[in-house]
């Protein structure tokens, strides 16, 4: 789930790949899928960027972008956007276009939300456009 | 009428034990007989300016007249980039053709830098390396290690020089994860 995806190795498919395998940067074009434990990404095309060989940062653009994970112990999370930056070491998501995030708890609509894969938090910033934000009421607790 | 019987067989068996055996045509089509060969040999190649342009020991290179090529079992070549970076290719066979600018591997063809930096390593059934422009391409599926990461795919275009890749279909990779907290 979400607190252990990070520390699993990544996997990258595509249609056709280019870059430099110096510099380590991998460009992914068609079908682009990256998995990581129960992180799953889902693009038109994608930029991936090592850092001393390891997985440093990506980019992914799609119509749209979508992601799925399992948040320990709370389902899953789906979300969806035009472009999605994500930054590994970070751990922070952040989601531009047309954005939707779907969680258990409740979901989000804006056109810029910076989505943190450790804590969960979600910050639509100030971007200017509106924000939607919907909060599922607790289930009710059984009365005896 | 048992007259007439008996000269038809003496004609057929005439027939069967003295005709002529036919003349088959030669069944053995193999390699064009080549005019030399070498025995555990190596040759180095320069370019137009002298420089060391590739390095090639094996035990064995046949020269085909005709084609005024060269066949070569188990090829140990060495390639060397722009920045003076060698590239070890071994592989069961290798072909160099006549003009001498391209050299084609077959099977088990494994090329690797020599860098204790940053090792890269190619392997793939079939590697066309040319050297004068330091590119190589496969149309066969490739396996490209690299700074950690394992890339495969089918169809491969790869410049040595500014270590920039194309993989034409079927891409995969695997990295590994980020650094740990």
């Amino acid at each position: 789930g979400q607190s252990t995806d990070r520390e699993l190795p990544m996997s990258l498919k595509s249609d056709t790949s280019n870059g430099n395998l110096e510099e380590g940067r991998v460009t992914l074009a068609g079908n682009v899928e990256i998995t990581q434990g129960s992180l799953i990404i889902r693009a038109n095309s994608g930029e991936i960027l090592q850092v001393d060989g390891r997985f440093d940062r990506a980019n992914f653009d799609g119509t749209p972008v979508t992601i799925e994970q399992d948040i320990d112990g709370q389902g899953k999370l789906h979300a969806e956007a035009k472009r999605v930056e994500y930054q590994v070491e970070k751990e922070v998501i952040t989601l531009i276009g047309g954005v939707k995030i779907d969680r258990p708890r409740g979901s989000m609509r804006g056109e810029r939300i910076v989505y943190n894969l450790a804590t969960g938090d979600m910050d639509a910033g100030n971007s200017g456009s509106r924000v939607e934000l919907i909060i599922q009421p607790k289930p009710k607790t059984k009365t005896n | 009428m048992f007259i007439l019987l008996l000269i038809g067989a003496v004609i057929t068996s005439y027939w069967v034990w003295f005709r002529p055996e036919p003349v088959l045509p030669d069944a053995f089509v193999g390699p064009p007989r080549s005019d030399y060969e070498l025995g555990q040999f190596d040759m180095q190649v320069f370019d137009d300016n002298g420089k060391l342009s590739y390095y090639v020991e094996a035990p064995r290179l046949s020269r085909d007249a005709q084609r005024e090529s060269f066949t070569i079992d188990r090829p140990r070549v060495r390639l060397y980039d722009q920045r003076e970076q060698n590239w070890l290719i071994t592989a069961k066979s290798g072909y160099i053709d006549v003009k001498a600018d391209r050299i084609d591997f077959d099977q088990n063809v494994v090329m690797q830098r020599d860098s204790n930096v940053d090792p890269m390593r190619f392997k793939s059934d079939q590697i066309t390396a040319f050297h004068k422009e330091g590119r190589v391409e496969t149309a066969t599926p490739i396996e490209i290690k690299a700074r950690g990461a394992t890339l495969t795919g089918t169809g491969l275009k790869a410049n040595l020089n500014d270590k920039t890749y194309v993989i034409e279909k079927d891409f995969h990779a695997t990295m590994p994860p980020a650094r740990s907290r």
